[in-house]
């Protein structure tokens, strides 16, 4: 039998052939015995494969999955090659909000490079990594910033900087944060009392994260809170969306909160320790209330340093 | 129920559920490509995740105009074709004699998963000879024959998949299957035939 008619006798089985030859080769496996054996045996291989089941996934495939994004997204922004709509970090528009500021507590550690030295934040801050020949320039633009500044402030000392707005909003939120009502619990297994907020109610989970930041804490958000957040003007819902890709939820349930694991392992590293919730006007923020207790003693202070004057 | 391109363009729009409808959708056709691939689940799972993460993070470069599985299986392949790059120093053609780090053959491995009460691997003779004889085709051929046999693609499919002309992939569909015949008949040789075993004709 040639090849080329054995090749349209498995295409024929797999029902890839066009209706013509189709017709042709069925007619010649009802009068050719060796057309129809081959047929039957093409048919038969295939029903030998078709022994091998489907396997199902591993009950740990898809938490390994969600682990691996998120260590993927992680990876990407910090080395900023991140590619989806928009940045994850939200890029807020010059109209501040609190329910705004909560999610910008990363985006204002980075804004804070531009300060000049004649206004420091009394708490410290990280910097980012790494990068090399952008850090020498940034760092030669902050020499020139410096001089400019310096020159601001000695003829107009009674000025406001334009650069004093996201330390401003820092000490907005130090405040709201310091008179929201607040109550602690602990962690009970993997949940924490919220008796305050309706059972049913449904939270989305924020990890409001930077290393060796101040703010890191856990926001959430109930549906109502995150549309009056997407409605803000000042929100670019892109990359609110983005960020929100990255958040969890949870439902109230017998007034208790379950905080996933890699929010617990991120924000409630010590298991013991008493976990506090703010009920801030726009959103809750559960902090691990040693971290809580650090930001409130850092009170965060505009603090104007004079020019020296080479005595 | 939504189709794969309407969650893709709701995934793009940065709704996180639809791509776990995806990932639900998509998973085991997934799974099993890469499990016939390598007759290793952990490896498969690996390779499988690997998939949905490029799809997660490349998930703006998904055009409507082609269809969703072709780019999914493309996706596929270029991980595979990664995959066997990464391990190539260490790779070794794997027979029945052949024993992993365990110290098991491929049939006691296939065997040891065939316990697995999730999987429905066999552990007859002839299944390992179907399984051995899959491991044995070419790469080309094997993975025209899985996408044909395993994913149900059709030929057209499974030429945008791999990036090759249709003709070429029925030609590859015949020589996989027929080295897949002719080496069931090497492995079961006595028996009348594995395939007419398979379809109930033997003793």
């Amino acid at each position: 039998m040639d090849e080329r008619l054995q090749e349209d006798l498995v295409a024929l089985v797999k029902d890839e052939l066009p209706a013509e030859r189709k017709a042709e080769l069925e007619a010649l496996a009802e009068r050719d015995a060796a057309v129809r054996e081959e047929l039957e045996q093409i048919r038969a291989a295939l029903r030998a494969v078709h022994r091998i089941g489907m396997v199902e996934p591993s009950a740990a495939f898809r938490k390994k999955l969600e682990q691996r994004i998120r260590d993927s997204v992680v990876h990407k922004e910090r080395s900023g090659r991140l590619k989806r709509p928009g940045s994850t970090a939200l890029r807020l528009t010059s109209v501040e909000s609190p329910s705004a500021s909560a999610l910008r507590a990363a985006e204002a550690a980075r804004s804070s490079r531009k300060t000049s030295a004649s206004i420091r934040l009394a708490e410290r801050r990280d910097r980012p990594a790494g990068l090399g020949w952008l850090r020498y320039a940034a760092l030669a633009a902050a020499m020139v910033l410096l001089t400019l500044t310096l020159a601001h402030f000695f003829y107009m000392p009674s000025g406001r900087p334009a650069d004093e707005a996201p330390l401003t909003a820092m000490m907005q939120r130090w405040n709201e944060r310091r008179e929201a009502p607040r109550w602690e619990d602990v962690l009970k297994g993997d949940a924490v009392a919220a008796a305050k907020i309706p059972d049913g109610t449904e939270l989305v989970l924020l990890g409001n994260y930077k290393e060796g930041g101040q703010e890191n804490c856990v926001v959430a958000y109930t549906e109502s809170q995150l549309e009056a957040l997407r409605a803000h003007a000042g929100v670019d819902p892109k990359d609110l969306e983005a960020r929100l890709a990255l958040s969890f939820k949870a439902t109230v349930e017998n007034g208790a909160v379950v905080v996933p694991p890699q929010l617990r392992a991120r924000f409630f590293k010590d298991a013991s320790a008493r976990v506090v919730i703010l009920a801030c006007p726009d959103r809750f923020e559960l902090w691990s209330e040693p971290d809580f207790q650090r930001y409130l003693d850092a009170e965060p202070k505009l603090e104007a340093v004079p020019p020296k004057t080479g005595s | 129920m939504k189709s794969d391109p309407e969650l893709m363009a709701d995934f793009a729009g940065g709704d996180e559920s639809a791509f776990d409808k995806l990932v639900k959708r998509h998973q085991v056709g997934l799974l099993n490509y890469f499990f016939r691939l390598l007759w290793d689940r952990t490896l498969a799972e690996d390779l499988t995740q690997e998939v949905f993460l490029r799809l997660y993070t490349h998930r703006e470069e998904y055009e409507p105009r082609a269809k969703f599985t072709t780019y999914l299986y493309r996706i596929g392949r270029n991980c595979w074709i990664d995959y066997l790059r990464r391990t190539k120093a260490e790779r070794k053609t794997r027979s029945l004699d052949a024993q992993d780090e365990e110290g098991r053959s491929l049939s006691e491995a296939v065997a040891a998963r065939a316990e697995d009460p999730r999987s429905t691997v066999g552990k007859d003779e002839l299944t390992e000879a179907v399984i051995e004889a899959i491991d044995a085709l070419p790469e080309d051929h094997k993975l025209v024959f899985i996408l044909s046999e395993v994913q149900g693609m059709k030929y057209q499919e499974i030429g945008e998949t791999l990036g090759i002309p249709v003709g070429t992939v029925k030609s590859r569909m015949f020589h996989a299957l027929k080295r897949l015949r002719e080496h069931l008949g090497r492995s079961m040789k006595g028996a009348r035939g594995p395939w007419q075993q398979a379809g109930g004709e033997a003793d």
